[in-house]
């Protein structure tokens, strides 16, 4: 197997770019652009064995589907729409909380007799009885709604491949319905369109993808390791909190007990010694029910401190990915 | 990526393409040869979206969309369409078709055969199911099982009970596809938006409520959308209050069970059609295409009969369909005795050449072989012969 470094491809432009560049600072993975903006190629400062590689999100798609990536930032929407077989090609490692969108089927607002999709079925067997052709859709997205459609059991219908303005196609008479990717719905109202009751096909964000094509040799796992690594130590920080305190005067307390009932854990042990301190970590929505607890049995000085990174032998992440290659 | 590739038939069995295909011509069956780069748009209007997923699609340099032949019933009744137009003929065929497959090859070779023009339906219909078993015979098959089923009867059965067409198409497409009738089928009542509306205008004069929704329609700007006409959707609109009333626009309850028995008839055509009948007899329906449907029914039993076929043999399925589309009347398959994929499916398309663009109508009826399952299952066979 040939040693070449790990890719990772990022998006190259607009919001997704710098919400995708906060996402690695905040693990601690600064994205360095080689030489002027035009450059789209990049390292990760600090760490040898990476080659960041700079893609409009449907070129990381193709990417990682094709093994030239190993990792990439793009949405899932992607991924489902150009892989036809994303869980055999890629491993969606984990949601990245930015470019939420969802991929909806929307029709005529003054089509007021259509609300769900088996309203749809009938008007599109209604046109192909009564009109002798079938209902068209205009999308990007073609595999997505081919297998929806299929779902729902509705097969009178074309498909008018449209790659931009989408929203426009009803009004403009090349199609009678669409399927798009909308945020707030705005621009499909902005157009007299409104999304079926039941036509969200996906409800998409930015995922962290691995492609399970891409030639792992030892280089590209070693630097899957530290990456992942300080990606799970960052989210693992960021959803839990420190607890101290100091043991009460008796130096009685059940601390196995509270922390089994707060999802909390002693990662530093129980403390040695009647002045030692208890050090815990739980989950952030258990904070106050653990301070609380620790009060109540008489802990001193309880305070919650927020971490910046944590990290642990075991990386969820990356053995999950490294079992399925 | 490891990728099936078709082999190309061996001596012996290209051996036996030969004799199937001089087999057709003595049986007057003209040899055709239609190219193997398609417009795709016939295949697509009359399949479906779907099957795009399942072609070879590509492009000619003005942007047009091809595709390589999936099939040759199309491409053969497109030849005849451009060269006799309007005509009888029959033709037969032998070559590559192409198919998105998962786990066989995307390329085989396909042979058979089309009818076009014959007005002596139920005889035209029991000449190819012959030809189809005559041709397995001289592929090394006659241990063969043949299913029946007969669109013209399922459409007339529905017409007898009076279900609405668009009921009826959505019907057929469950059918077909081997699902539940439940998505077609009057649902509990879900919560409408409009429901208090709708209510309020049940029993009012239906024209003059259809022309306040025009009305309502036309001040927001619209006369046309999305291909509908205000007229339309007001239409379908207040057909959906009147359904309402009526507990919905789908099949009713006794409709459905009715239909399910239908579905679930089976056995050999005489006592299939028995069967039609006996349910008709007992649903109370008298209408004249039902009759007509089964008289033409045992009158196509008849001649196989006739052909000296083992008609007791062939086993009849009231739930066997197929895209609705296309075939509009008898329609087979043949497998092994055993089961397994099909190796001859055929049927009856009396809208095909129509629908390709005949001024006047066409009935026509044929069959394709799949060669290499007939070559793979016969090769399985006489090993196993050897083994026992």
């Amino acid at each position: 197997m040939t040693d070449q470094p790990l890719v990772l491809a990022v998006p190259s432009k607009g919001r997704l770019q710098e919400n995708a560049s906060a996402f690695f600072s905040r693990a601690g993975l600064k994205l360095v652009q080689k030489a002027g903006a035009r450059e789209y190629r990049g390292t990760l400062a600090g760490l040898p064995g990476i080659e960041v590689r700079y893609l409009s999100a449907s070129e990381i798609a193709g990417q990682l589907a094709s093994g030239a990536a190993h990792l990439g930032v793009t949405g899932e929407d992607l991924i489902r729409e150009m892989l036809p077989d994303p869980a055999g090609s890629v491993e969606l490692l984990t949601p990245l909380g930015f470019g939420h969108a969802s991929v909806v089927v929307a029709v005529p607002q003054a089509w007021i007799d259509v609300r769900a999709m088996s309203d749809l079925d009938e008007v599109a067997s209604e046109m192909r009885l009564r009109q002798g052709r079938r209902m068209r859709i205009a999308t990007k997205y073609v595999n997505l709604t081919r297998r929806f459609f299929a779902e729902a059991g509705i097969a009178d219908y074309r498909i008018v491949e449209s790659l931009g303005a989408t929203e426009g196609a009803p009004a403009a008479g090349s199609a009678e319905i669409i399927v798009d990717i909308t945020t707030t719905g705005t621009t499909l109202a902005a157009n007299a369109l409104k999304i079926l009751d039941d036509g969200v096909m996906l409800r998409s964000e930015a995922n962290l993808v691995a492609s399970l094509k891409a030639p792992w040799g030892e280089t590209a796992r070693a630097a899957l390791r530290t990456v992942l690594g300080r990606i799970a130590a960052e989210e693992r920080a960021r959803t839990t909190r420190e607890v101290r305190a100091g043991l009460p005067e008796t130096g009685l307390i059940d601390l196995a007990t509270i922390a089994g009932l707060h999802e909390a854990e002693l990662p530093y042990g129980a403390p040695r010694g009647a002045d030692g301190e208890i050090v815990m970590r739980c989950p952030v929505d258990a904070v106050f029910d653990l301070s609380d607890a620790l009060v109540q049995a008489g802990a001193r000085a309880v305070t919650v401190r927020r971490i910046d990174y944590a990290f642990a032998a075991e990386n969820p992440l990356a053995e999950r990915l490294l079992a399925r290659l | 990526m490891t990728r099936p590739e078709a082999g190309g038939p061996s001596g012996a069995e290209a051996l036996r393409h030969v004799r199937l295909s001089a087999h057709f011509s003595a049986c007057g069956y003209v040899p055709a040869s239609p190219p193997v780069l398609q417009p795709v748009e016939p295949f697509l209007e009359l399949s479906g979206e779907d099957i795009r997923r399942r072609i070879f699609v590509t492009q000619d340099a003005t942007g047009a969309e091809l595709c390589l032949r999936p099939e040759f019933t199309i491409p053969v009744c497109r030849l005849h369409q451009a060269t006799r137009p309007g005509e009888s003929a029959d033709y037969s065929y032998l070559g590559p078709v192409f198919r998105v497959a998962a786990g066989e090859p995307d390329e085989f070779v396909q042979g058979g055969i089309e009818s076009i023009g014959r007005t002596d339906t139920p005889a035209a219909d029991a000449e190819v199911l012959g030809l189809a078993l005559e041709g397995l015979d001289l592929l090394g098959r006659s241990d063969v099982a043949v299913r029946l089923g007969d669109m013209g009867l399922t459409h007339a059965f529905l017409d007898a009970l009076a279900v609405p067409p668009v009921a009826k198409r959505r019907t057929l497409r469950a059918i077909a596809a081997g699902r539940s009738l439940d998505e077609v089928a009057n649902a509990a009542q879900t919560e409408d938006r409009h429901a208090g509306l709708l209510a309020a205008i049940q029993g009012q004069d239906a024209g003059a409520v259809r022309a306040f929704v025009e009305d309502v329609l036309s001040i927001a700007g619209i006369s046309q959308v999305g291909g509908r006409s205000a007229g339309a959707i007001a239409e379908r609109f207040l057909a959906k209050a009147s359904a309402q009333a009526q507990g919905g626009a789908g099949l009713n309850a006794g409709n459905r069970e009715l239909i399910e028995r239908y579905c679930a008839i089976g056995g050999d055509p005489d006592a299939a059609a028995a069967a039609v009948r006996a349910l008709a007899r007992e649903a109370g329906l008298t209408h004249a295409g039902l009759d007509a449907a089964l008289a033409l029914f045992e009158e196509r039993t008849g001649f196989m009969a006739a052909r000296g076929l083992p008609v007791e043999r062939f086993r009849f399925s009231g739930g066997f369909a197929r895209n609705l589309d296309y075939y509009t009347g008898f329609i087979f398959e043949v497998t092994g005795s055993a089961g397994g994929p099909t190796l001859v499916g055929g049927g009856r398309y009396d809208g095909l050449l129509q629908q390709l663009g005949s001024p006047v109508p066409l009935p026509a009826v044929g069959c394709a072989f799949w060669l290499s399952r007939c070559a793979a299952g016969s090769a399985a066979e006489s090993a196993e012969g050897v083994v026992a």
